[in-house]
């Protein structure tokens, strides 16, 4: 086709792009309102969500530790990821580069990579698989995201603003405290914002890390997945995507930051 | 500025990094070149044998097959995000396009996968319907295949694409295309000519985000391929689960790490080259 | 240096191996608004950031009222900077920029409170003192930063091109709003800037630097009727340069013979012997313009024709063709007086009296 008239194929193009994503968003929806335990219209019924929220004790005890590792990953990602760019940042090393090389590392590596030398490591030291391995994967891969939101915030405003905290009398950690910390706030919720949406969505990193009894939300969805159909997952989809884009609404002050990445 | 206090900043961080991802890769690569131990494990005796297992028609054809299934799809999410990024950049409302892509890239990642198992799976959606309607008898089989698992990899990946293309295109000074437009350039030309080269980098970095996972993939073959899209993450994952073959794993992982590591400089240095100017014919 | 308000002793300082300031010597007084002018690159930000403790030194001193802070961090300078892009921070409101360093001290809440207003309203921006620095205009943010560094009572207040980023109309406000302040607060000023208007209009004294040194330290007039050398009469207003060979010397009287003009009275304040190579300057204002040969005039006359004429405002610039030269001639625009009119082409007389013409600069002897 030719892009005669204005914008024509772009529309197309956004058109389609849009239909892909949501038609099958659409249609999950649709049919966690059905009746039937088929993928055939059979009646509208809530049957399926109210076996989510009254009858799935197993996929909320998941949900429950995905949230927990999502909070504590979260947190602790935040924390070091955001003292090291600032670190780097405020500060000339001669390993600077090493360092966010180092950082960056697992952006660059394939998840599976990530999962199996965890695995491989955790076993070698003889730490149990677990929550808390999970935790300290998941934190890892965290981290480098952190970083990338932290720097570019940092990137953003000028130095001297800081060299003007100093020129004032104040003391370095005056510096940290009153200025970089408070200028760098957006930043650091959007990094515990990506940090968790990151961890609770992490599927297969946990794969190889999980032990027995550390089930979270992304591999009991898998073994839903992979075990016998339940319409279940239908309406547990909605209730996810219903989650997510509240979310979105609430953090869309944010969404400079996250992707800038 | 003053350097001792610095290390107080950056120490946490290069511990955790060093400690436990170094460490880990560290491992793995040692492994690679270790004896296969007698139930699962290793045993501490240096040797080829992995790389030499590795070696094999079998394995080469997996290789080949991930390359495949990644790059084509790869190329569909560049295609498709360009012309969806730039009308994102163009249009007035850019926060609620960006909110539209965000939330299917912010949905889990299984219940996407899942999403087209109930649209394309024998019980799915697609499957009843044509039954019902009486034009088959038996389900087609649509899912289970390699395109299937292209159509999830593009599917799953590209917000991927779209949101570096969507920043990239936003900085870009759109007068320039009707600067091309005015000394005689067609849409397409102005598109081609003046837009292409000056969100290369974007492209680059687009082609980066959607490429690396696809390549690495474990997930979607898992669960919507057979096995001939088996690609090499879930060779590693039943070398080291089901086989027990360790060290046939670490030296599968070591290579996809280099085959990645390979693409990633390759990409970042195209996409860091000038963009050569050519006149408009 | 007893007495001096900052005192810069053999200042050295170098990126890499690039030398950026070489051997600066500089006494500024308490009180003084002080000028530093150069063209962009010259050093100016540096020898500021050296003063304030944000560069060290590679050699050389730095006193401020006799006190050795060579080795002081900035946050324990008696000097405060007014940024060239203000610097101020983003997430705090105009009061709170300003209350900064009060804040830090610890002092009492009430006694900040009235300090801040008192600075504000020193700076005109009192009815803004809850807004935030991205809803200001760039002259109130000016306005801001300068009241930010002002409250701590620094004994030296450094302005680093504190006008640049503001339209030509606000900058004349402001430095007059800014000459007005340092009479107020009595404190010294040491103001960075590449432009020479600004520098000739508030300062006490100019420093005049170029590459890394300083050229001419003098007040305005001094640096603008006996500039030191070439590059001083060039940057400093607009001049015509002329080089020759001394054909004679009397005193301050000197006889040239430059190449464009042929031989004519210059005016030698620096002491020259007969045949040195030398460079002598006339400014454009002091050249006068004649439709008839002037009959009466002391100094050497010349016919020429008009190349080109640039109106700016309250005068012209008209450029003669004069023999082998094109001579810039400054001419004010006298309203009802048709004398002032000269048009395109138009053969004209030069002529300026013989002490406007002076030695700049001694090539060789
Ligand atoms: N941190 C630095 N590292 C290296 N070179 C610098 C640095 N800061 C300034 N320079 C160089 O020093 C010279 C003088 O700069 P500056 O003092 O900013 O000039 P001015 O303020 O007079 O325009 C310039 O050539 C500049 O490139
Ligand atoms: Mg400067």
């Amino acid at each position: 086709m030719s892009p005669q008239k204005r914008g024509l194929f772009t529309w197309t193009m956004v058109l389609v792009t849009l239909a892909f994503f949501y038609l099958p968003l659409l249609l999950l929806t649709f049919f966690s309102f059905n009746h039937s335990k088929s993928m055939v219209w059979e009646g509208a019924s809530f049957r399926w969500y109210a076996a989510l929220f009254l009858h799935s004790p197993d996929l909320w005890a998941s949900f429950g530790k995905s949230i927990m590792i999502a909070l504590s990953a979260s947190l602790v990602a935040t924390l070091i990821g955001s003292l090291g760019a600032i670190g780097l940042y405020w500060y000339a090393f001669k390993s600077k580069r090493v360092i966010t090389v180092l950082t960056l590392l697992p952006l660059l590596l394939p998840e599976i990579i990530m999962g199996v030398s965890f695995l491989i490591f955790f076993s070698k030291i003889g730490l149990p698989l677990g929550l808390f391995s999970i935790f300290i994967a998941h934190t890892t891969f965290c981290i480098p995201y952190v970083f990338l939101i932290m720097t570019a915030r940092l990137d953003e405003f000028d130095y001297s603003v800081i060299e003007a905290a100093y020129d004032l009398g104040a003391q370095e950690w005056v510096v940290l405290t009153n200025v970089i910390l408070p200028i760098c706030r957006p930043a650091i919720m959007a990094s515990l914002l990506m940090s968790a949406t990151l961890s609770l969505e992490d599927f297969v990193i946990t794969f190889f890390v999980a032990g027995p009894g550390s089930t979270t939300l992304p591999l009991y969805i898998y073994s839903m997945i992979r075990f016998g159909v339940s319409p279940v997952i239908n309406a547990l989809s909605v209730v996810l995507i219903v989650g997510t884009a509240i979310i979105a609404v609430l953090t869309s002050r944010l969404f400079k930051y996250v992707i800038q990445k | 500025m003053k350097s001792r206090s610095g290390y107080a900043y950056i120490a946490p961080l290069s511990l955790w990094m060093g400690l436990l991802l170094l460490a880990p890769i560290g491992i793995i690569l040692s492994y690679s070149f270790l004896k296969r131990g007698l139930y699962g494990g290793v045993s501490n005796q240096i040797t080829l044998e992995a790389y030499q297992q590795l070696w094999s028609p079998l394995y080469a054809k997996v290789f080949l097959n991930t390359l495949l299934l990644s790059g084509i799809a790869t190329v569909i999410m560049i295609l498709m995000a360009i012309p969806t990024a730039y009308f994102m950049a163009r249009s007035k409302r850019k926060t609620l396009w960006l909110f539209l892509i965000i939330i299917p890239f912010w949905t889990n990642f299984l219940i996407r996968i899942y999403a087209w198992i109930a649209i394309l799976g024998n019980n799915g959606i697609v499957n009843q319907c044509l039954l019902r309607v009486g034009w088959i008898d038996q389900p087609l089989r649509l899912l289970y295949n390699p395109l299937s698992v292209i159509l999830v990899l593009v599917y799953t990946y590209l917000p991927f694409a779209i949101l570096p293309l969507f920043s990239t295109i936003e900085k870009f000074d759109f007068s320039l295309l009707e600067a091309a437009r005015d000394l005689g350039a067609t849409r397409f030309q102005a598109f081609y000519k003046v837009l292409i080269p000056a969100i290369k980098s974007g492209i680059f970095s687009a082609l980066l985000f959607c490429f690396i996972p696809a390549f690495g993939q474990y997930a979607v073959p898992a669960l919507v391929g057979d096995s001939r899209s088996y690609m090499m993450g879930n060779i590693i994952a039943r070398e080291l689960t089901i086989t027990r073959n360790w060290p046939l794993s670490a030296a599968i992982s070591t290579l996809l790490t280099l085959a990645t590591l390979f693409a990633l400089m390759v990409f970042v240095i195209q996409g860091s080259r000038p963009a050569r100017v050519k006149p408009i014919e | 240096m007893k007495g001096c308000s900052v005192t810069i002793k053999g200042v050295n300082k170098s990126f890499g191996s690039t030398p950026i300031l070489k051997n600066i010597d500089l006494e500024i007084k308490k009180g003084e608004f002080f000028s530093m002018l150069g063209p962009s690159g010259c050093g100016k930000t540096t020898l500021l950031r050296c003063i304030a403790g944000f560069e060290p030194l590679s050699q050389g001193a730095i006193f401020l009222n006799d006190r050795d802070v060579t080795t002081l961090p900035p946050n324990e300078r008696p000097v405060n900077t007014v940024f060239q892009n203000y610097a101020l921070f983003p997430h705090l409101s105009v009061f709170d920029n300003v209350a900064f360093s009060l804040r830090i001290k610890k002092i009492k809440t009430s006694l900040i409170e009235d300090k801040v207003r008192h600075y504000l309203e020193l700076v005109k921006l009192s009815d803004h003192l809850y807004k935030m620095p991205n809803q200001l205009s760039g002259g109130q943010r000016q306005r801001v930063a300068i009241a930010r560094a002002l409250i701590n009572e620094p004994e030296v207040l450094l302005l680093d091109e504190p006008l640049s980023a503001l339209d030509a109309k606000l900058r004349h406000q402001l430095l007059v709003d800014l000459d007005a302040l340092h009479d107020e607060v009595g404190i010294t000023f040491i103001y960075v800037t590449h432009d020479q208007q600004e520098a000739l209009g508030v300062s006490d004294r100019i420093a005049v630097m170029n590459q890394g040194e300083i050229l001419q330290v003098g007040t305005a007039f001094e640096i603008y009727d006996k500039p030191v050398n070439a590059f001083v009469a060039e940057f400093i207003g607009e001049t015509n340069l002329f080089n020759g060979l001394v054909e004679s010397v009397s005193g301050t009287n000197l006889m040239v013979n430059t190449k464009q003009l042929g031989i004519i009275p210059v005016n030698g304040a620096i002491p020259v012997r007969t045949s040195s190579q030398v460079t002598v300057s006339l400014r454009p204002e002091k050249v006068k313009l004649f439709h008839q040969r002037p009959v009466d005039s002391k100094g050497p006359v010349y016919e020429g024709i008009v190349e080109e004429i640039v109106y700016a405002g309250y005068q012209s610039r008209i450029y003669v063709q004069v023999e082998g030269a094109i001579i810039k001639v400054q001419q004010p625009h006298i309203v009802g007086a048709g004398s002032d009119h000269f048009s395109w082409k138009e053969p004209v007389y030069i002529t300026w009296d013989p002490t406007s013409c002076c030695l700049v600069e001694v090539i060789s002897t």
